[in-house]
Formats: structure tokens, C-alpha cells, sequence
């Protein structure tokens, strides 16, 4: 039998304020534990909660980036549970008047559009750290009380594959937006998958696991893949799905069973009575919504529209906000727009990638790129030499222009100075000259590569090529063969 | 003793003239205060907690305060008690409860800091029923308060500690909380007078909670005149409780004195059944003396308040158990468990933490909110607690002022109601209402029984209007000479 | 008529609580919570279709905080009230499952 793979997505985003959403601590990742507590996230007696308007207005700003209708009478809910890391035992959370509701991401995978409908959108305070010891567990409560969203999508994926584009443009969005840094490795973005799968022309959902523990959207796709294989075979060997949460283990590429997910979890919601009911102005969602910059989706479409660019390559380019800002300053200050759309994607993103760097830290601005392309296209250099320079303007902010010429790399375009050259390269190499005088063409090109290599790739590859060609073929003339 | 016991006789605002013009100092005022707590507090029992040293040194600042020609305070240099569900910075704060044995609050609340803003001396933490949880400050971790008109009576509850200091004339006033009746109920019992603002507008950062919705600071003192001085002098918003409600337009006391004639005055008939029978005469001659001074007094209707007692104990319950949820023994408080299973911690440090009455309400606060019990139960009340607020509505339709009754019997004998929770609640449910409610609400003492246990008159008006409930309760009280007298001790 | 409570019950309300009954404050608290119960059943008689629940008894407006980062308690001082604290965490007994 056909199974299809169903999937539903939890992501929890943390938001980018400066303090937590109901105290006046910083948010800072990475600071010594505990540094950034009070009395009211360690839910001290006495305490009250003082909502961070930044908060709501960065969570209305992703429900709009996100097209969902905006809740405008809200409210905050307890949700109840004992655990360590939830000093108050409950999580202040929204739950039947969520900020955002239908809203949607448009995907692409395999050259097929599909949109992944957002059933809500809601904005609650995260849990403190725990750090698992032989000998206890330590609580460090500086993430207690973050501002997060959590969006949940509707169970319109289908692979693992989807679930990463959704992601990977999800986290483009939120960044666009300036809603949240997105950095998965750092915790600030995390995602559960409910896992089913059913039969092919079922309407009917299958039994869902719960996946969790998966630090990047690569192990998101692997997680689901696997998960659905294995309930696949298990349904395949007539067996039944058992509801339960499930962790991924990265190390070994498979889900194993937590336990089984207490189906009477009861959190007891209801409405926080120490924080007011309240009424979104009209107003404050219209000024947010003008707000927003340019979201990922219509930035390509400029890019293909505009530059001509294709729409693989466009999408590279908006991936990260930063990485099209850089693209879209360097062509403005001059030069082929393909060209520069080339640099980026292939030495650019590619130096980025390997140094585990982003954009914006890179001393590199793009006036240096511009002027890279336009030096290549003037002639001052090669294709080569740019190549050959470039690690070195990305990573010192070098002047190209000013580093060529430091360098003493201006081209040869010098006919006289590159005759003499030829003329040698001719005489070390008789074999290439009889090879090409036999009708052998691609002799040339060697003969080219030495002129190249005698230069240490100065001469202007056009020139050389000429000039060789001119030489060979009065030595025909000459009635040499 | 002898010259300190005519200082314990008068009032906030002579003594206050007093102190000012450098005739009485704070020191000395604060000695006749300490003197009369060491001669009593043993048979009353009213402080968890006193600092006499604390106290003296901050009396001493204060003449230094005045030495240098600084503006004082409303409540310079005057002896006060507060609650011990209320942070005082310097000073544990247990709630009553062995959970929080030994834990000092890192700030003040917002009503202390204004306190200390209005230059008062705070002498000590008094008692209370534990989370203000109870009607006779009996369920206290700690002691149990006697009422000073009689040894073997409960003072009331919860803020029994604050009611007996004042009673006791330990201290000129005190601050207490009030979500069902926690002040008005104990100044009823003993001869004071008690009042609750309005829901908010005494912000509750820094004090305990027990039912978030309900739970309201509040004053407690021999006189309405002083409760209002006091009350002026901490009221209005503060940032750190986005639930606390504006200043009111002008300070109150100076409007007291106000004429009351043509007040129109609503008596619920359902106050004035079911009530112990001196109770019953002592409200109709009060209401009798307000109809002297020109107001109209009517009976009303209101429906819905036979059920205020049902709906207050779910509500109250249902947020109780989720705010008492934090109390773990992980991070603050104490830990009342060696196990080294995380579940088996929590719950032995809670049924050990915790005494009856809170872990009968804690229980019962999650039944509420349990799947299946909530939507019927919960939210249930929550509508009834609308029925309510719109039985008054419609009644400050017409009126001024709801009078009656404060509670329905006057101090009951110690433990009798502490093995019987649903009689305990019942001595809530003329309180209970104005905490439904929202409503601003005063007991104002009306007489006695025939035993010579006190009895309170209770006034209640309509949102924000604290200003005209004290001015009612001035007037009555002006015309009455119950608050003159003392209890033997 | 209220709900009537058994051990089991009241057992599964007191682990929602984390709070430890013996079996013999079982028996007494299902005694005391059924009368509470019956007690607040009265409101069953109650019409309340299509009243809006309340919340906040008073009118509130909403107040919200600017974002501005502000540290007034020193770590020390706060994790010197939790029973167990180490090197900057609070102690809790080991945390499996998970």
C-alpha cells in the first residue's frame, strides 16, 4: 500500500527585545547563569507580571509578515505544570485568543509552489535551562520569561523536504521582519514535528508521533523522513502507531521513544487574572504593518524581475536579509548585475560558508565587490587574478584596485611586451607548434596557459591568445611544415 | 506607663500636630507603643514578627528628619503594623505560612514604600490566617490572636493580627488585605474600623497573593478619619501592578465632614436574614442613626447575593491554587524533603509546607480548574460573579450607598469553626459581595452584643467611590460614640 | 447534585497539586472537599446562559513597558534564599526522563 507522510509543525521563535517579556531583565544568550534574573522570573511571592510592549508589537509584526488575521481583544492564559525550569509552575501563554490566526507561508520545493496554512500564532514566556549533572540537576533561569512566539502550522506538509522549505522561508521571514535573530543552534528557534502518516486518498489523519530535539533544519528533514519510514514499516508489518513523543538522535539518524504522552496532560488554562484583558488599537496594527520591509517572497520576485536574474538564483540571494542587502548596495555601485549575482553566490556565500561567518561580519564592503566585477570587465584584470585576490579583500577589506595595483597585477595589454613573451613561450614549447601546425586546435590552448603562466597571469588572455594565433600562423606562412 | 497611656488614646491627627511642632517626638510615641505591645502582646498575640530596634532607629532618622527642616510625612513619626502577607524590606515575610519560615523579602511592596514615603514606623509583622486564607487568623503557622474584648474569641480574619494591634492599641493603624472580607470581617469583631478600597487601588505589588482577582490592600484603624489619612497617603497606580487603578480625584480625608442628608441608602433584605440577633438590632438602630443624619434608607433586592458565597469560594479557590503553585521548595522558602525523586520533593514539601485549610483550598482550586470541571464550575462562577456585579449596578442606579451588616454573629469562640470550612466560609458572605465586586467597602463599629463583643456596620459604594463611602462612615461614626470604647486588658 | 468525590479522585487532585496525602488525610479532605462541593452546588440553580464571565471586577486599562533592560538584584543575594544553589544554579534533585 502508498502511504503519505502527514506533518504538522510547533516552532517556538524567540523574540528580539532587549528585556524578557514580563521583567526588566536582559535576554542576552550566552551570560553566566542566573545573571539575568529578579525576584518576578523567579516567581518570588509578591511578584507581578508588567507586559513589554516591544514584545507584542514584534509578535503582531510576525503575525503580519506572516499573513494572519491579528486577535485584536487578547489576553494572556496560565498554563499549569510542575518542572523545574517553570519557576511560577505555570507558563504564562495565550490559548483561546491567540495574537494571530490563518495565516500562511508560501513554499517551493521541486519547482512546485505550495502554501503551508498557520493555524495560530501566540505569543507566551519561555522556561529556564536545565543542565543535567551525575549528581543533580542545575537551573539556570536567565532564558526563564524570554518573549517567545510559537506558530503552529496546520498538518499541510508533506515530507521532510517541505518541512525544511517551510522553515528555511519561515526563518527568512522572521528575520526580514526583525522579529527574531532565527538562530536555531542558540535555541532561539525551535521546532517540533507531529508525525503521521495514512494511506494515499485517506482524509482521514493516522495516529501522530511527537518529534523533538532537532537543532537544525537539516535534522527537521531527516527526523520527519526517518519518523515517517518507520511508521511506514511499522504499519507495513501490521502493526499500529503508538501516540507518544519521539527524540531524535542526530548522532544515529532515528527517533526513539520518550514516553508515552500522557493523553490526560491537563494544564488547567485559564485567563491570568494579575495581567489585563486588552484591545489591540486598529491604529498600532496598521503602523506596524507599514513597518515591515520587504519580505523574502517579493524581494525575489524584484530580482527576477528587475535584474533578470533567474529565480534559483534570486532565491539564493534573499535567503538572508543581509546577504540581498549586500548583493542589491554592490550593484548600485556599479557593474554587471549577473556578474556581481555570480560573485555572491560563489565566492561570497562561499568564503561564508566556509568561515562559518556571516555577511556582516565580514570587513568587505560591497563598493569592493562592484569594483572587483567592473575591473574585470574594464580589462584591468583577469577573471583570474580577481579570483586570486579576492580572500583577501573579503577578509582585510583590502581596496581591490588600490591591492592590484599594489600588487603589480595590472594586465598586459601591452602588445610589444607580450610579443616577446610569446615569441619564448613559441620557442620552449616546438611540440604544442607542430601539434597545432598539424591541425591540432586544441594545442592553443596550452600555448595560451604558458603565455598565462610566464606573466604569473598578467596578460590579458584575449591578447595572448591573439598574438600566439598570429605568430603560429606566419610560421605557417613561412612554409615552415 | 501612666503619660504613655494617654498617648494611646489619641489620634492620628493631633498626634501628628504634635510630633511636627517638636512637643512629642517620634521616639517617644514609638516607647509608648513598644510599652504597651510588652504589656500585652503575650495574652493578644498579634505580631509574627517585631523589630524594636528597627523601629527605634527609625524613629531616631525621623527627628533627624525634622532637625533639618524637612517636609513631613502625612504619617510622620506614627507606629504602624502590616501585615505579614505584605514585604517589608529588612523584615521576614511569611504569609502565616511554615513554607516561607525565615524568608526575607529582597524589596518592599509598593504600599510599604509609600509607608515609609509618608514617614511612618513600622513596629513589627502582624499575624494572619495563613496565604490570608480564614476567617479567625487561627490557620497561621505561627500563634493564634486573641480578640482583645474577650480572651477566649477569635479576632476574625484573615488580617486578625492587624485588627487585634490596633484594638489592642498596640499600634494607631495597620495595613491588611482584604479578597472576601480579610479586614472588614476583623474590624467587625473587634470595635475598629476596617476599609477596602476599591479592587486596585492600593497596588498589590510586593504582597502575597491569594486570589489575584479579589485580593485588595487595605486599612485598618480606631477611627474613619485616621483610616482615611492613612489611605490617602497610599493609594493610586504604580507600574509594577498593571491591575492597580488612578488616585482618586482629591485626597479624602479633607472631604470628610461632607453632609449626608438625602444620601439614598440600599439595605439588601437578604443581609438582614440568617443574622445572630444583636447583630440584627445593632444594624437597625445604625441604620435608624443614618436616617437622623438625613440619608433615605430603603430595602433593596439583589438576587444574586445568596450565591456570592458559592461563587467566591470557587473563584477564590481556582486562582489560589494556581498562585500557590510557585511554592516548591526550589528556589526560595523552605524545603521540606530529602527525596532525591523531583515529584516526591515537590509533594512533600507541600503537604509539609502548607497547613489545612491552604491545602484544603489548593485542592480544590485545581478541581476547579480541571478539564471537565472547568467550563461548569469555573467560568460558571465567573458569570455569577457578573450577576452580581450587575445586581449592584442596578442598585447605584438609584443609590448611593449599600448598608448592612458586616458579618452575621459577632466573634465566634476560638476553634470552633476550624474543623467546619463551610461554616467559616458562611461568616464571609456579607463581605464577600464588595470583593466580587470590585467595590470600595468600610465596617464601621455600631455598637455591641449583649455579651460586649463588638459589631460593625458595613457601607459599600459603587466603583471609585471610596471618597463617599468614608464620608458616610465619618458621619455615622460622628454621631456615635462606639469607637470611644476600649476593651479591658 | 455535586460531583461525588472518591479516594481515587481527590488522589488524582492532590498529584495535579503536588501535593502528598497519607491515606488517612485522604479520607478526611474527601470528606471536607465533598461538603465544599455540595455547599457551592448552589450555583447550578443559577441561569447563566449568555452572561459574559468576569475576570477583573473593575475596569482596567492596559499598561504595557518599555524595553528597557534594568538590573537591580544581585545574584548572589537572590540564590543565597534557595535551599541549594552551585556555581551560579539552583539545585533541584536529578531530573530524568528526558
Amino acid at each position: 500500500m502508498a502511504y503519505e507522510t502527514v506533518v504538522g509543525l510547533e516552532v517556538h521563535v524567540e523574540l528580539a527585545t532587549k528585556t524578557k517579556l514580563f521583567c526588566s531583565c536582559r535576554t542576552d544568550f550566552g551570560d553566566e547563569p542566573n545573571t539575568n534574573t529578579c525576584p518576578i522570573c523567579l516567581a518570588y511571592p509578591g511578584t507581578l507580571p508588567v507586559l513589554n510592549e516591544a514584545a507584542v508589537a514584534l509578535a503582531l509584526k510576525a503575525a503580519l509578515a506572516l499573513n494572519c488575521e491579528i486577535t485584536r481583544e487578547t489576553k494572556f492564559d496560565r498554563k499549569h505544570y510542575f518542572y523545574p525550569d517553570l519557576p511560577k509552575a505555570y507558563q504564562v501563554s495565550q490559548f483561546d485568543r491567540p495574537l494571530g490566526r490563518n495565516g500562511y507561508v508560501d513554499i517551493e520545493v521541486d519547482g512546485e509552489k505550495k502554501r503551508i496554512r498557520i493555524e495560530r500564532l501566540h505569543l507566551e514566556e519561555d522556561a529556564g535551562k536545565l543542565i543535567h549533572t551525575p549528581g543533580g540537576t542545575l537551573v539556570d533561569f536567565n532564558r526563564g520569561g524570554v518573549p517567545l512566539i510559537e506558530i503552529v502550522t496546520a498538518p499541510d506538509i508533506r515530507s521532510g523536504k517541505e518541512a525544511a522549505a517551510f522553515l528555511t522561508e519561515l526563518r527568512a521571514i522572521l528575520a526580514y521582519a526583525g522579529v527574531s535573530d532565527v538562530r536555531m543552534e542558540e535555541g532561539s528557534l525551535r521546532c517540533d514535528a507531529n508525525v503521521s502518516v495514512r494511506p494515499v486518498g485517506e482524509t482521514r489523519f493516522g495516529t501522530k508521533t511527537e518529534i523533538k530535539n532537532m537543532n537544525s533544519i537539516g535534522s527537521v528533514e531527516r527526523a520527519i523522513e526517518y519518523e515517517a519510514a518507520r511508521q511506514m514499516e511499522v504499519l507495513a508489518q501490521g502493526g499500529t502507531i503508538v501516540q507518544e513523543t519521539r527524540r531524535y538522535d542526530e548522532a544515529r539518524r532515528v527517533t526513539v521513544g520518550m514516553r508515552a504522552k500522557e493523553t490526560s496532560a491537563d494544564y488547567r488554562y485559564f485567563p491570568d487574572p494579575d495581567l489585563v484583558a486588552f484591545t489591540i488599537p486598529e491604529a498600532w496594527i496598521e503602523e506596524i504593518r507599514e513597518s515591515l520591509p520587504e519580505l523574502p517572497d517579493a524581494r525575489r520576485k524584484r530580482y527576477v524581475e528587475e535584474f533578470g536574474l533567474s529565480s534559483y538564483d534570486a532565491r539564493v540571494l534573499t535567503q538572508e536579509k543581509a546577504v540581498g542587502d549586500f548583493f542589491e548596495a554592490a550593484v548600485a555601485h556599479g557593474g554587471d548585475v549577473k556578474a556581481i549575482a555570480n560573485w555572491m553566490m560563489v565566492e561570497v556565500l562561499g568564503y561564508l560558508n566556509k568561515e562559518q561567518k556571516s555577511i556582516d561580519a565580514v570587513p568587505m564592503t560591497p563598493a569592493h565587490l562592484s569594483r572587483l566585477v567592473r575591473l574585470i570587465e574594464d580589462g584591468t584584470i583577469s577573471g583570474r587574478i580577481a579570483k586570486e585576490i579576492f580572500p583577501e579583500v573579503i577578509a582585510t577589506g583590502a581596496d581591490p584596485e588600490a591591492l592590484v595595483r599594489e600588487k603589480g597585477l595590472v594586465q598586459i595589454q601591452d602588445a610589444a611586451l607580450l610579443e616577446a613573451v610569446v615569441k619564448r613561450v613559441l620557442e620552449a614549447n616546438p611540440k604544442s607548434v607542430a601539434d597545432y601546425l598539424a591541425g591540432k586546435e586544441k594545442a592553443l590552448g596550452h600555448l595560451v596557459g604558458q603565455v598565462m603562466k610566464e606573466t604569473k597571469g598578467k596578460a590579458n588572455p584575449g591578447l595572448a591568445n591573439a598574438l600566439l594565433k598570429k605568430a603560429l600562423e606566419a610560421r605557417r606562412g613561412a612554409g615552415g611544415a | 506607663m501612666a503619660a504613655y497611656g494617654d498617648l494611646l488614646e489619641e489620634r492620628i491627627p493631633d498626634l501628628r500636630r504634635r510630633l511636627e511642632t517638636g512637643e512629642l517626638a517620634p521616639e517617644a510615641l514609638l516607647e509608648a507603643a513598644l510599652e504597651r505591645i510588652a504589656a500585652v502582646e503575650d495574652r493578644i498575640e498579634s505580631f509574627i514578627a517585631l523589630d524594636p530596634d528597627a523601629a527605634r532607629r527609625r524613629a531616631a532618622a525621623l527627628s533627624e528628619k525634622r532637625r533639618r527642616g524637612e517636609a513631613l510625612g502625612a504619617l510622620y513619626g506614627i507606629p504602624a503594623a502590616v501585615k505579614d502577607n505584605i514585604a517589608v524590606a529588612g523584615l521576614p515575610m511569611t504569609a502565616g505560612s511554615r513554607m516561607l519560615e525565615g524568608f526575607l523579602p529582597p524589596d518592599d511592596a509598593v504600599v510599604t514604600e509609600r509607608l515609609l514615603a509618608a514617614d511612618a514606623v513600622i513596629v513589627g509583622k502582624a499575624n494572619l490566617d495563613e496565604f490570608a486564607m480564614g476567617g479567625s487568623t487561627e490557620t497561621s503557622a505561627y500563634r493564634t490572636t486573641k480578640n482583645p474584648w474577650h480572651p477566649d474569641r477569635v479576632p476574625g480574619g484573615s488580617s486578625g493580627g492587624s485588627a487585634a494591634a490596633v484594638a489592642a492599641r498596640e499600634v494607631w493603624y495597620a495595613i491588611g488585605t482584604d479578597s472576601g472580607g480579610s479586614i472588614r470581617q476583623p474590624a467587625s469583631f473587634t470595635g475598629i474600623v476596617g476599609f477596602k478600597p476599591t479592587y486596585g487601588r492600593i497596588p498589590r505589588t510586593g504582597v502575597v497573593a491569594f486570589a489575584s482577582s479579589f485580593d485588595t490592600v487595605g486599612v485598618l484603624a480606631r477611627t474613619v478619619e485616621e483610616a482615611a489619612i492613612v489611605y490617602d497617603a497610599l493609594h493610586g497606580f504604580h507600574p509594577s501592578d498593571t491591575t492597580s487603578l488612578p488616585r482618586d480625584r482629591e485626597p479624602v480625608a479633607p472631604t470628610l465632614g461632607r453632609d449626608v442628608r438625602g444620601l439614598k441608602v440600599a439595605v439588601p433584605t437578604f443581609w438582614l436574614v440568617g443574622l445572630h440577633p444583636d447583630v440584627r438590632a445593632r444594624t437597625e438602630e445604625a441604620l435608624r442613626v443614618l436616617e437622623g443624619l438625613g440619608a433615605i434608607v430603603e430595602p433593596v433586592d439583589m438576587p444574586h447575593l445568596a450565591y456570592a458565597e458559592a461563587a467566591y469560594t470557587i473563584l477564590t479557590m481556582g486562582e489560589a491554587a494556581s498562585n500557590l503553585a510557585r511554592f516548591d521548595g526550589l528556589r526560595y522558602g523552605r524545603r521540606f524533603s530529602d527525596a532525591r525523586d523531583l515529584a516526591a520533593l515537590y509533594a512533600e514539601t507541600r503537604a509539609r509546607g502548607f497547613g489545612r485549610e491552604v491545602k484544603r483550598r489548593v485542592l480544590l482550586g485545581t478541581y476547579f480548574l480541571s478539564a471537565g470541571r472547568y467550563e461548569d464550575m469555573y467560568v460558571r462562577a465567573q458569570k455569577v460573579r457578573t450577576l452580581i456585579r450587575r445586581d449592584f449596578e442596578r442598585v447605584f442606579a438609584d443609590y448611593d450607598l449599600v448598608a448592612g451588616p458586616t458579618v452575621p454573629t459577632p466573634a465566634f469562640p476560638l476553634s470552633e469553626r476550624l474543623s467546619d470550612p463551610v461554616a467559616m466560609y458562611q461568616s464571609d458572605r456579607l463581605t464577600s459581595p464588595a470583593n466580587l465586586a470590585g467595590l470600595p467597602a468600610v465596617s464601621v463599629p455600631a455598637g455591641f452584643s449583649a455579651e460586649g463583643l463588638p459589631i460593625g456596620l458595613q457601607l459599600v459604594g459603587d466603583v471609585a467611590e471610596d471618597a463617599l463611602v468614608l464620608q458616610a462612615a465619618y458621619a455615622y461614626q460622628a454621631a456615635t460614640e462606639h469607637h470611644r470604647r476600649r476593651p479591658a486588658l | 447534585m455535586a460531583e461525588r468525590l472518591t479516594e481515587e479522585t481527590v488522589q488524582k487532585i492532590a498529584d495535579a497539586a503536588a501535593i502528598a496525602l497519607t491515606d488517612e488525610e485522604r479520607q478526611t479532605i474527601l470528606k471536607e472537599l465533598q461538603e465544599i462541593l455540595d455547599f457551592v452546588d448552589v450555583l447550578r440553580a443559577v441561569p447563566v446562559d449568555g452572561v459574559e464571565p468576569t475576570v477583573h471586577p473593575v475596569p482596567l486599562a492596559i499598561f504595557m513597558r518599555e524595553d528597557e533592560p534594568e538590573r537591580r538584584h544581585d545574584r548572589e543575594a537572590l540564590l543565597a534564599r534557595a535551599p541549594e544553589a552551585e556555581g551560579g544554579f539552583i539545585r533541584v534533585p536529578r531530573v530524568l526522563g528526558d
